[in-house]
């Protein structure tokens, strides 16, 4: 079941926000947590099985983990075990496939030919499970009694499928006890019309733009330019859109999501892009992957590896192919030059770094959107110039004019001014809060318009 | 060792059971058989094909001595100009030991390639000598291409998709 659907907004919702408030304190996290089960539920019903082995194995390692922390060595071999297993689980689903793949074109030995889908939102609650034991390890957070409540943490509907990606760390509190407002719901409303117009009215219609290039016989650079910046833009909308869709049913039910993306195009060097795209698998990465290798507290050829393993490995999570392994090194190169060489120096310069980091994103997304490597090295000649139909032409010129409008919105909403005023005019209600109240519900109404006549558009970050 | 701990290994042990149980199943319950289609398509990403020609059974028994109603599926390319050898054979095999029977019919048509351009066509002979010969049972690849090697990854990762 995805956000942006009929079903979802006008039965789903209206219905779990009723009985959760109808129910007895002590029964929301068990109301949640079977509205989260019936949700995965609607897509892909095998799979529930698995995310149920998932909430009991890990269940039980965390009791395990937390009942031999007087040895640690114990504790250790028990969170070895269950990292071992979730590892497993996810290499299974999601990289059998590519690993057969790859091993058989080098050795030449052959593997069973599987039909495995992606069970959905896997690489998220397998990420979360993780969390959960190390941080029940590292004595980080109490290990969870209730079976309910550690459920309902990595089964939660706002977040399951797309993120972001919650630190059992940060939300232990609030899984016991959590406060529910008529202003924190009105918050989570408002961000969830935000995410919600943000995919229907820009996501999707940037979708529809990059699609109809990338259809194109052949590429002008103009053309090649405006289909890699469409998508630049549409991912950007379509898993800001989630995300906010997520903070905001989170508030819905009391709970305090933390913000998964901070304006990243406005960012003035790529290391700046990356602490504001994607915080929340970026934290991950950082607090169980590149610290405990050493982080930046060791040699510098240390230091580059580290950098290194850790954004093969970014990239390795958002999918079972070399694109993504490359598209992953591309930006530990990057950010590598920019910490030995540039040394912060286009952070100094705000119009030219902004620039200078987005090129190397939109660059960056060629690795991201192309099916193979071959077609994304293909692309990006085009980009510059190498196999491309002239300069422009008048297929790139039409999707370039009839797009404008569109870019412009999406440039608008994309840095920190057009949102600041949304929220701080909404926080301090004055004589434009009637306006703005009208503003979100024209931007509600139009986007359950379009989702009337749209076909399905499922969230870009889905399948990873 | 007390009575929590003892429960606590044995649940262990259960939920690895069942997760050994329940990936078999899923591995018996997947498997599947390539689709020729995919992996034609993906072999045909990667070549040039405006230079080169498709084949038909005639072609196939004369430069492989292999008769296209034996074999499940098959597709054939040959270059268009006498003096290219670009080449290509994808072939799914209808029964078992097929397989190899097409790999000696596929090396024999490399040598014999060899043997024509040997002498007076240097850049040919580099490329058959570069040629790609691939099994996967029930299926082969041959190919002789500047792009060999990327139509052998097309290949095997369409026997995967």
């Amino acid at each position: 079941m995805v956000f942006s659907s009929i079903f979802f907004i006008c039965t789903f919702l209206p219905v779990t926000i009723a009985l959760y408030y109808l129910a007895p304190h002590r029964m929301r996290n068990g109301i949640l947590l079977l509205a989260s089960l019936f949700f995965y539920a609607w897509g892909e019903p095998v799979y529930l099985f698995l995310m149920l082995y998932s909430i009991l194995f890990n269940y039980v390692i965390g009791i395990d983990i937390a009942r031999k922390k007087a040895g640690r060595k114990r504790a250790g071999i028990s969170l070895f075990f269950g990292v071992l297993i979730n590892l497993l689980i996810l290499g299974f689903f999601k990289y059998y496939g590519f690993a057969a793949e790859n091993i058989e074109a080098l050795t030449g030995w052959q593997f069973p030919k599987l039909t495995l889908p992606l069970p959905i939102g896997l690489s998220f609650y397998t990420f979360q499970s993780l969390s959960y034991l190390i941080d029940v390890y590292r004595g980080k957070a109490q290990h969870q009694r209730n079976i309910l409540s550690f459920g309902l943490y990595i089964s939660m509907f706002p977040q399951l499928v797309a993120g972001p990606i919650v630190q059992y760390a940060d939300i232990d509190a609030q899984l016991k006890n959590r406060e529910e407002s008529m202003d924190k719901f009105g918050q989570g409303v408002q961000y969830f019309i935000w995410g919600l117009a943000k995919k229907v009215l820009l996501a999707n219609n940037l979708g529809a733009v990059h699609e109809a290039v990338t259809a194109l016989p052949s590429l002008s650079v103009l053309s090649a330019w405006t289909g890699a910046l469409a998508y630049t833009f549409q991912i950007y909308y379509d898993f800001s859109g989630y995300s906010d869709m997520a903070i905001g049913l989170g508030k819905m039910f009391g709970f305090d999501l933390k913000e998964n993306f901070a304006h990243p195009y406005c960012a003035r060097s790529i290391t700046e892009f990356w602490r504001r795209w994607h915080i929340s698998l970026g934290s991950w990465f950082r607090e169980y992957v590149y610290i405990p290798l050493g982080g930046n507290r060791t040699g510098v050829f240390r230091h580059i590896l580290n950098l290194l393993i850790v954004w093969a490995l970014t990239g390795l999570w958002h999918g079972a192919s070399w694109n993504f392994v490359v598209w992953g090194l591309y930006y530990g190169v990057l950010l590598i030059l920019e910490k030995y060489v540039l040394k912060q120096r286009t952070e100094r310069i705000p119009v030219l770094g902004t620039i200078y980091t987005m090129l190397l994103v939109v660059v960056g997304w060629v690795f991201f959107f192309s099916p193979t490597l071959t077609a994304a090295c293909s692309y990006l000649g085009m980009m510059f110039g190498a196999g491309a139909a002239g300069i422009t032409d008048d297929a790139g010129m039409y999707y370039l004019l009839t797009s404008l409008v569109l870019f412009w919105f999406s440039w608008i909403f994309a840095v920190p001014a057009a949102s600041r005023i949304f929220r701080e005019s909404m926080e301090r209600p004055g004589r434009f809060t009637p306006l703005l109240i009208a503003v979100h519900m024209g931007f509600f109404l139009t986007a359950i318009a379009y989702l009337i006549h749209d076909t399905y558009n499922p969230f870009l970050y889905f399948r990873f | 060792m007390n009575r929590w701990d003892i429960l606590l290994k044995l649940a262990k042990v259960l939920l690895a059971g069942l997760l050994v149980v329940m990936l078999a199943g899923l591995i018996r319950g997947s498997a599947r058989n390539p689709d020729f289609a995919v992996l034609k398509a993906n072999v045909e990403a990667e070549l040039d094909l405006s230079c080169m020609r498709q084949g038909d059974e005639q072609l196939l028994r004369r430069l492989y001595g292999l008769n296209g109603g034996e074999l499940k599926h098959w597709v054939l390319y040959t270059a268009r100009d006498n003096m290219d050898v670009e080449e290509l054979l994808l072939v799914e095999a209808a029964e078992e030991g097929q397989v190899s029977q097409i790999r000696q019919a596929a090396e024999k048509r490399a040598e014999t390639q060899k043997n024509n351009f040997e002498g007076y066509g240097p850049e040919q002979l580099k490329l058959i000598e570069k040629y790609v010969l691939w099994e996967s049972d029930p299926y082969l690849l041959f190919v002789i291409s500047e792009n060999a090697e990327a139509v052998k990854s097309g290949f095997v990762k369409g026997l995967y998709e």
